[in-house]
């Protein structure tokens, strides 16, 4: 499976698996690596389980991914599932590591299609089992059609919380509440915008009546300001925004997201220029219209780049892998106009509906301040907030320092779970992130290292005595 | 406001300059300490913390033992707390070359001090019960043990800020010139003037000296290290072999850190250096091959730092020939297990009185100078 | 094809039923196992957070070795053990 390619993509869903379709159809050698055990990335994950199998088939994202793993399983591209890619050097040499071990793939072009990761403020009681995100609901439901929890409540903010409820209420699941931090007026901005995807709008309002018909509450302005139990959930606090009304809702599980932010590791692994925008999830790669980026050979579409929603990134796979083709030599300068014209025109239309829905899962950054001393940030090192106010009042100013004062981003998520939170702590209007490093993962030692004969390590010549 | 005459500026706020900066404050002297980044944040914060007499070079022994001590100490004179443990050291051998070079080794290092005797394989397994049973033997050191690196810029930070120590971090030093009184030290924002002043730029102390017309040449070795996530104990001392290119150990909280000297890849004087796959593979099989149960674990992360290295890889510890008042510090081999008593002793010289013990001059390494 | 018959984990020693596709953490959570470890640190309960790879909330011993269960298919007889992932016992 190691060995050089035309072009590597990496990440499998809607826009890389776009990306790897189109570049392999303008004849190059693709190579698709993702860590999921079949194409589809977060939207159109693969069912796993017979019973998420038959659902998928009568649900849209769920034909939408089996035809977009059928047409991969057609298209002659080499695909590497269940593939972690750890590492990305420059040229570009990509590692990845999977039940057979760990595999270098080489090529002159790497489309990074990573997708995002869901962002959640911190609360207290967060860290309690029973506590998820909001898109794992999503990602279990999917591949396995089923739900954690009884009494559930489902929080946040943006479309998901409709979507989540009610495929809750079809697994038999009446959701305890619903928690959203939007207004009524919030949606009713976004309206137009959705109102230029009449299908969406048409499912939104169906889903709507499904939930007031099954009596579903749905708390508007408000947010969960705390988890409580010690090795279960047995309940939530929730919190009015405008008022500071509390009530106590009791639950044995919460689904919680606020918005999305691109997996971006490789992207700056790689020393891909980067700008600051809040709603595109923190921080975008910055790309031409042909979705390169500043790097050359580099490539970047879907949410890994900035998140934009499933659609768009369909079309921004597309280009990037044309554009990756053209700049092989494999499509001249019109063939490539007349091939990514379509793209173009639909992605423009894809942007309206994606940037309401951007709007509605903007990340409440402000409302990181209100955060209480003994909330944990960092969850892999028990470090709370006040823990990084004492660092700070020791002259910790940045990340590095941060993370050396407290230990903060050095457990096994790598910061992925602390590293914007607590650099919105230290610095607000700063623009802080940790210094990119491999693994992009943490690496299986017994993978990365395989069989192997002290003889063949190659030991470098020893130190001078 | 903030005054711009000193009676020494340092310049690098790695281990070696921040040691001399806090000793000289301590002796009463008015010092400035400049860094291009915050404390600590190159080879001193980045570098695996081992303080071990086995990967240090022979000549460096008897400075090694007392920096040992020193660093065991750290509470009493740094005041703050940089994780020290003292534990067994053991080097390891797995073959009959590797028997070979041992037995040298230790030879040499015990003849310069360190406390180290070859011991069997069914020995080394009782003192470390986590080690590859086939091995063929060990070297054993009483003297061993490390600390955690990450914590030395925030314990510099305060002990530097209790003595009076002015700190510049984030401000680069752009030149050197003489001055009646001493030197003009200049920075962006302005300069200082210091009637003595410390090189302490580490890789970055061959572009210091040129502000001094001297030119040392030195290499840059890119070391990779890698850490792995925190596990249940799965060995107790600090472990390498014979030939110098593993350390490992595993740290109170559980966490095992991977190094040895494997080779990233970087480029001094763009200051950019990163981690190879080659060589994370490569130093990832030594540390099974030694602690075969570090098999189970996880690495979330690899990184690398440079560190200086002289043609001779003996430090460059004294005075700038031809420059009075002007004094390097570096490149010292394991330079962070030595450092606090390098700094020690040529924070005596600065005071004008004799060292301890000999300190390392640069004339030796320079064009013109005839071998010894 | 995916077989529907039942699939045998072994967890701290105990049985447990799951369908096969299913991932590692989703057996546990439809067993009603929601804790799979300590936080090493504090030695705080935890369990899956992400259900995407990320968080490594849910990263145990599985044969043996540390894997995120969330993306660790089950195969019939696997055994593991939670709290074994980074729990300094
Ligand atoms: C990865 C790695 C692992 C290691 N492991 C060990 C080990 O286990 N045990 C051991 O004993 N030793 C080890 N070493 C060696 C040890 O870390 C170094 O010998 C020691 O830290 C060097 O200290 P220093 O102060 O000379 O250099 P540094 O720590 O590099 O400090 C130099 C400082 O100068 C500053 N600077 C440079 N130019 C300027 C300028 N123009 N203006 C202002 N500031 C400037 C830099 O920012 C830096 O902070 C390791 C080294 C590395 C890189
Ligand atoms: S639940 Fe987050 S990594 Fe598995």
């Amino acid at each position: 499976m190691s060995g050089s390619h035309d072009v590597i993509v990496v990440g499998a869903g809607p826009a890389g698996g776009e990306a790897a379709l189109a570049a392999s159809g303008a004849g190059l050698r693709v190579a698709l690596i993702d860590e999921g055990p079949a194409p589809g990335g977060q939207v159109w994950r693969a069912p796993r389980t017979a019973q998420a199998q038959a659902a998928a088939a009568r649900d849209p994202d769920g034909r939408q991914g089996g035809a977009l793993r059928k047409r991969l399983r057609d298209a002659s591209v080499t695909l590497l599932a269940g593939a972690e890619v750890w590492d990305a050097e420059p040229g570009f040499v990509v590692q990845c590591l999977a039940a057979t071990g760990n595999h270098a793939l080489q090529a002159p072009r790497l489309i990074l299609a990573t997708g995002a990761m869901e962002r959640v403020l911190p609360f207290p009681g967060w860290t309690t089992p029973g506590v998820f995100g909001l898109a794992a609901a999503t990602a279990i439901m999917k591949s396995e059609k089923t739900l954690p929890g009884k009494e559930i409540v489902i929080a946040g903010q943006g479309p998901l919380l409709i979507a989540v409820a009610v495929k809750a209420l079809e697994l038999g699941l009446r959701p305890r509440a619903i928690v959203d931090r939007a207004g009524p007026r919030d949606w009713l901005r976004a309206a137009p915008a959705f109102a230029a995807m009449p299908s969406m709008l048409a499912r939104g309002a169906r889903w709507m009546a499904r939930l007031k018909a099954a009596g579903v509450p749905i708390l508007r302005q408000s947010a969960v300001v705390s988890a409580g139990g010690c090795s279960a959930l047995d309940g939530v606090t929730v919190r009015h925004l405008p008022s500071g009304r509390e009530t106590e809702i009791a639950a044995d599980t919460l689904y919680i997201g606020n918005g999305l932010t691109p997996a971006d590791e490789l992207h700056r692994l790689l020393g891909a220029a980067q700008t600051r925008d809040r709603l595109r999830g923190g921080c975008r790669t910055e790309v031409d219209a042909d979705q390169r980026t500043s790097v050359p050979g580099l490539y970047a579409a879907g949410d890994g780049a900035g998140v934009h929603g499933a659609l768009p990134s369909v079309f921004q796979g597309q280009i990037a892998g044309l554009a990756a083709a053209r700049d092989h030599g494999a499509l001249d300068a019109d063939a490539f106009a007349a091939r990514s014209r379509p793209a173009r025109r639909r992605l423009a239309r894809a942007l309206r509906f994606a940037d309401a829905s951007c709007r509605l899962m903007t990340f409440p950054e402000d409302d990181l301040a209100e955060m209480p001393p003994d909330c944990v940030v960092c969850r892999c090192e028990d470090v709370r907030r006040s823990d990084i106010e004492a660092a700070m009042a020791s002259g910790a100013a940045d990340m590095n320092q941060l993370k050396h004062f407290t230990r903060l981003g050095m457990g096994p998520c790598q910061g992925r779970m602390c590293g914007l939170n607590a650099a919105g702590l230290l610095a607000p209007e700063g623009d802080l992130r940790f210094t990119p490093r491999a693994p992009v993962r943490p690496v299986s030692m017994d993978r990365l290292i395989g069989e192997f004969d002290y003889s063949d390590i190659p030991v470098p010549k020893p130190a001078p005595l | 406001m903030t005054r711009t005459d000193y009676d020494l500026a340092v310049i690098g706020g790695g281990i070696q300059g921040a040691s001399v900066a806090l000793f000289a404050a301590r002796e009463g002297m008015r010092v400035v300490l400049f860094d291009k980044g915050a404390l600590a944040r190159q080879a001193s914060g980045t570098n695996a913390g081992t303080l071990t007499m086995q990967m240090t070079r022979a000549a460096l022994i008897p400075y090694a033992l007392k920096a040992h001590e020193m660093w065991v100490n750290a509470p009493q004179w740094l005041g703050h707390d940089v994780g020290v443990v003292a534990c067994d050291g053991l080097s390891l051998a797995f073959t009959e070359a590797e028997e070979e070079i041992l037995s040298q080794r230790a030879e040499a290092r015990s003849a310069a001090g360190a406390p180290i005797r070859l011991v069997s394989s069914r020995e080394a397994a009782r003192i470390e019960p986590g080690v590859n049973p086939g091995i063929r033997m060990a070297s054993h050191c009483s003297v061993d043990g490390y600390a955690n690196a990450y914590l030395t810029g925030l314990a510099y930070r305060r002990a530097l800020v209790e003595a009076g120590v002015e700190l510049r971090e984030y401000t680069p030093v752009s030149g050197l010139g003489s001055s009646g009184r001493g030197y003009d030290i200049r920075t962006e924002g302005g300069g200082v003037t210091a009637r003595q002043v410390v090189l302490a730029g580490g890789v970055w102390i061959e572009p210091m000296l040129k502000w001094l017309g001297i030119d040392l040449p030195i290499k840059t070795l890119i070391n990779q290290l890698a850490v792995t996530e925190r596990a249940a104990p799965v060995m107790r001392t600090v472990l390498g072999i014979a030939s110098g290119l593993l350390s490992l150990k595993q740290y109170p909280h559980g966490t095992v850190v991977i190094g040895g000297g494997w080779q990233g890849e970087g480029d001094r004087d763009s200051g950019t250096h990163r981690a190879t796959a080659a060589s994370a593979v490569g130093n990832a099989r030594l540390a099974v091959h030694a602690i075969p149960s570090l098999r189970r674990s996880r690495i979330v992360r690899i990184w690398t730092g440079f560190e200086a290295e002289t043609a001779d890889a003996l430090p460059a510890v004294g005075p700038v020939p031809g420059h009075p008042g002007a004094w390097v510090i570096g490149s010292v081999h394991s330079g962070y297990t030595s450092a606090p008593y390098m700094a020690r002793c040529l924070t005596q010289a600065i005071l004008g009185r004799p060292p301890e013990m000999p300190l390392f001059p640069i004339d030796r390494l320079l064009p013109g100078h005839g071998s010894h | 094809m995916i077989e529907n018959e039942a699939i045998q984990l072994v967890v701290d020693g105990k049985p447990v039923d799951c369908v096969p596709g299913q991932t590692v953490a989703g057996a546990l959570l439809a067993q009603g196992i929601y804790a799979f470890r300590a936080s090493p640190g504090a030695g705080t309960p935890r369990g899956p957070f992400c259900m995407m790879g990320a968080c490594q909330e849910c990263a145990i011993e599985i044969d043996g070795v540390v894997r995120r269960a969330c993306q660790t298919p089950v195969a019939p007889g696997m055994v593991l053990r939670l709290r074994g992932a980074g729990a300094a016992e």
